[in-house]
């Protein structure tokens, strides 16, 4: 895979990073599994500037359109809440919005993302800027799960 | 609420802490049921329960596992969970293919969300998985809910109190609803949507007190409702349209042999369209190639049966071609939107009215109307009804069945209906009262699954069961 690697996110961390995707430029310190809880590790994580590209998702009552969309790092996507119904979006290591927020507060790498159902009513945007290489895979937790119902996928190259 | 995350290269973060992968567990409400059951004192059961002995592909609740939700992690295909009665809080989700989920006793199975929790249980991508016989009430979205499967099937199963939906299927195909109930819910007592073809039956369904009795956007293709009751609800039965949803339009939706009455209820919560649709028996809004026979419908502030239009103000597509309406489900979910400049009119178009018995219905038994269109280029037809009112007048002469609409056939304006002063009518429309105290009839007790702890599991088919529509007639009146 070929990328345009012009900076670097360093993110010190107690566990390693990447929980909202699979992101496969993430570089960790090489620490193994068993000391990710016992000891704090930097990982660099590999980022790319934008590139001025944006696209739409529309997220409608009860589904993601599209659902699987290939873009290129750097670019931003727009969730739009086009339904009748709240909806969120969570990346699958997620269980529910509760995560989400505790996922947030804790960890602002790039590859931590995804928007809770209490900001994400009808109407509401959300906006993220995918500027690490990666899989990210995420549904809506009132109206699917990771997999089936409501769910969707991002592959950023 | 708008948000725009930005994520800068170069930045340097320190992030301590356990909690960056899968959230705090302790806090899950969608998939972690509580471990508290409350056991009450077993009504008469054909077996006890907690006393039953182990049966290879049998899982007792809560004689072998404490909870339901455990006995359906622990359930493999083909096994039977059997629920004693008593009180069971908490929310389950299955993922599991061909599981038969039931009580024992229908009415004192009870599941209940405390205000809490979602959905009593939730099926997700599971097929074949068919609930039967239990109660699920006081969740905050729905009581009983498949999503994304092929095969499910719902018996007696009452769902009480519940904050969206009562029994809400969505995106899913091949299955049942029969003798059951749904009470109290803000949206649809009953709901199937985005599916086409759905190969759906709800039979032997009550839904009262709901916003919507029956609620269908997007869905049809063998979708079947028959033999059911849907009274006491702001609106009866609707079938509708609307780009918020995929699979659209709603079409080919057959609603015969059912009693629709009293659908005026002032004080049911209820969602926005259901204000809207306040005071209509059965109302096809924006539904194309539906098929509308031998129900009795009475009393009702509006129309009995009425073909009216959907105004999306802010649509996600453009309106499909008529030459697109039979694409499948599956197929239209490939192609891209088109952004319309501006609102969409969703016509009611190709509908058959035919052999209804209507009376009481104060605006007009019978009614077609439109907001712009011709109504001689719907294609909808009325034959045979019993009714004293129509909209326009002498609907029947104007728009006969078995020949082409002519706008030579009579006055269309005469007596017609302006749909568009029912958007004012939503102004002073009595508002939606909070789903967690709305007053509701005394819990019924309803007929009970015969033979539930002998009865053999059998997993939901994706094919209904066949019912001879032509053998249906016209329903007596009850109360």
């Amino acid at each position: 895979m070929k990328i345009s690697l012009v900076s670097s996110v360093v993110v010190s961390a107690v566990l390693l990073v990447g929980c909202g995707a699979d992101a496969p430029d993430a570089a960790s310190s090489g620490a193994k599994p068993s000391d990710e809880v016992e000891a704090a590790v930097t990982t660099t994580i590999a980022t790319v500037p934008p590139n001025g590209e944006s696209i739409t998702i529309q997220v409608l009552d009860n589904s993601y359109r599209p659902s699987e969309y290939e873009i290129k790092a750097g670019t931003e996507v727009v969730f739009e809440n086009r339904g009748r119904n709240d909806h969120n979006i969570l990346p699958e290591s997620i269980n529910d919005d509760a995560g989400l927020t505790a996922l947030l507060a804790s960890d602002m790498s790039p590859t931590a993302w995804g928007v809770p159902s209490t900001a994400f009513t009808p109407g509401d945007s959300f906006t993220h800027l995918f500027n690490v290489p990666g899989v990210y895979k995420f549904y809506c937790s009132i109206h699917g799960a990771p997999g089936a119902g409501m769910y969707g996928t991002l592959t950023v190259s | 609420m708008k948000r725009s995350i930005s994520a800068l290269a170069g930045v340097v973060l320190l992030a301590v802490g356990l909690v960056s992968c899968g959230g705090d567990d302790s806090a899950t409400t969608t998939n972690a049921p509580s471990t508290e059951v409350v056991t009450s004192e077993a009504p008469a059961t054909d077996a006890p329960a907690t006393d039953a002995p182990a049966v290879e592909g049998v899982l007792n609740v809560p004689a072998d596992y404490p909870t339901i939700q455990e006995a359906v992690d622990a359930a493999v295909e083909g096994d039977l969970i059997l629920i004693a009665p008593g009180t069971y809080n908490e929310a389950v989700q299955v993922k599991t293919n061909n599981i038969v989920i039931r009580g024992l006793e229908r009415n004192s199975v009870i599941l209940d969300g405390q205000f809490k929790l979602d959905n009593g249980i939730r099926v997700v991508g599971a097929n074949g998985v068919a609930l039967e016989n239990m109660t699920a009430m006081n969740y905050t979205k729905n009581g009983f809910f498949w999503t994304g499967v092929t095969g499910y099937r719902g018996d007696y199963l009452t769902a009480w109190r519940n904050g969206d939906y009562g029994v809400y299927v969505f995106d899913s195909i091949g299955g049942v609803l029969d003798h059951s109930y749904g009470a109290g819910s803000p949206d649809a007592g009953v709901y199937v949507g985005e599916c086409y073809p759905c190969d759906s039956l709800i039979n032997h369904f009550v839904s009262e007190h709901n916003g919507l009795g029956y609620s269908g956007t997007n869905s049809g293709g063998n979708m079947v409702i028959v033999n059911s009751v849907f009274r006491h609800n702001r609106a009866g039965v609707v079938p509708n349209s609307g780009s918020y949803e995929l699979c659209y339009p709603e079409r080919k939706t057959t609603i015969i042999g059912n009693l629709v009455y009293d659908n005026n209820q002032p004080d049911t919560p209820a969602i926005d369209v259901a204000i809207l649709a306040m005071g209509n028996g059965i109302l096809s809004a924006g539904g194309v190639q539906n098929i509308i026979e031998r129900n009795r419908v009475w009393n009702h502030n509006k129309t009995g049966i009425g073909l009216v239009p959907f105004l999306e103000e802010d649509p996600n597509d453009s309106l499909p071609d008529k030459s697109a309406w039979d694409t499948s489900c599956a197929d239209s979910k490939k192609l891209m939107p088109v952004q319309p400049d501006g609102a969409l009119l969703w016509d009611s178009q190709d509908t058959t009215v035919r052999n209804n018995v209507l009376e009481d219905n104060r605006r007009a038994d019978i009614a077609v109307g439109s907001a712009g269109s011709d109504l001689w280029t719907l294609g909808n037809c009325f034959e045979g009804n019993t009714f004293t009112t129509s909209a326009p007048l002498d609907l029947e002469k104007l728009a006969p069945c078995g020949s082409p609409l002519s706008k030579d056939a009579g006055d269309w304006t005469a007596g017609d209906l302006n749909v568009i002063t029912w958007l004012a009518d939503q102004a002073t429309a009595p508002p939606s009262v909070d789903w967690k105290t709305a007053p509701l009839p005394e819990m019924p007790v309803l007929e009970s699954m015969p033979n539930a702890a002998t009865a053999a599991a059998v997993p939901a088919s994706a094919t209904p069961p066949v019912i001879d529509l032509d053998a249906i007639t016209v329903p007596d009146k009850i109360d």
